[in-house]
């Protein structure tokens, strides 16, 4: 789970530790020639600005962004992980 | 160490560092923390923005940012253009409907200079990536939707 989309559900820094992880390559993390980069397919769905300003997501945006999102990049079983977060 | 938040990105921050990476380590607030950068993209995987030059179509030029990616997809490039330092136009809005109520007179006034066109700096190793923009681009389903 993102951090910043952590926080839009009310999850401060102490909470964050406790929240599943996964261990990936940076190509596959931010790959810029990585089409299925994770924070490129997320932020497809939920790019951090928009309308001009930091933008601000509602619970069921974010649970339907990472789910879309980590379909894109054939890894469903991370949104299984942080769904029940997602609230 | 000099570093912002991406949304708090300024076009004099861009006038001193043409390129900023998103570090997405420990040393960092979050995932949306950037610090200029200085050395050759092609040596790492770093997603970063680079400065772009935006020209309208009665020949008005601005300044903004793409994320530079390969593609350059509009949903991967996020072009954003500043009409003044500090507010912005995002012309990439997701998954949620683009809406240009959404900002002020100084950026609704850009509605009347579609098409855009931008081009990103050839800098630090990186290719310029340009294309042109019709108006504030959003997903629409599975479908890439716009508003002019």
């Amino acid at each position: 789970m993102p951090q910043y989309l952590d926080e839009m559900l009310g999850y401060t820094k102490k909470d964050m530790p406790d929240h599943p992880a996964t261990l990936i390559t940076q190509f596959s993390h931010t790959g810029k020639i990585n089409p299925k980069a994770m924070h490129k397919a997320i932020s497809k769905y939920l790019p951090p600005i928009a309308g001009g300003k930091k933008a601000n997501y509602s619970a069921e945006t974010i649970r339907s962004g990472l789910q879309n999102a980590y379909n894109d990049i054939g890894r469903p079983e991370l949104f299984k992980s942080v769904n029940n977060l997602i609230k | 160490m000099f570093e912002k938040e991406i949304y708090e990105l300024t076009r004099d921050d861009l006038d001193q560092y043409p390129v900023w990476f998103f570090p997405m380590d420990d040393t960092v607030d979050d995932e949306l923390t950037i610090r200029p950068f200085k050395g050759d993209c092609q040596t790492n995987d770093y997603q970063v923005i680079v400065r772009a030059d935006f020209v309208a179509n009665d020949g008005t030029n601005y300044v903004g940012y793409v994320y530079w990616s390969n593609p350059n997809n509009i949903e991967y490039v996020k072009p954003v253009l500043f009409v003044n330092d500090e507010d912005c136009v995002t012309f990439w809005n997701g998954m949620i409907e683009a809406n240009w109520d959404d900002y002020g007179e100084e950026q609704k006034a850009l509605r009347s200079q579609f098409p855009l066109k931008y081009s990103s700096e050839v800098v630090q190793g990186l290719e310029s990536l340009s294309s042109k923009l019709e108006g504030l681009y959003y997903l629409d389903g599975e479908n890439i939707a716009f508003k002019s």
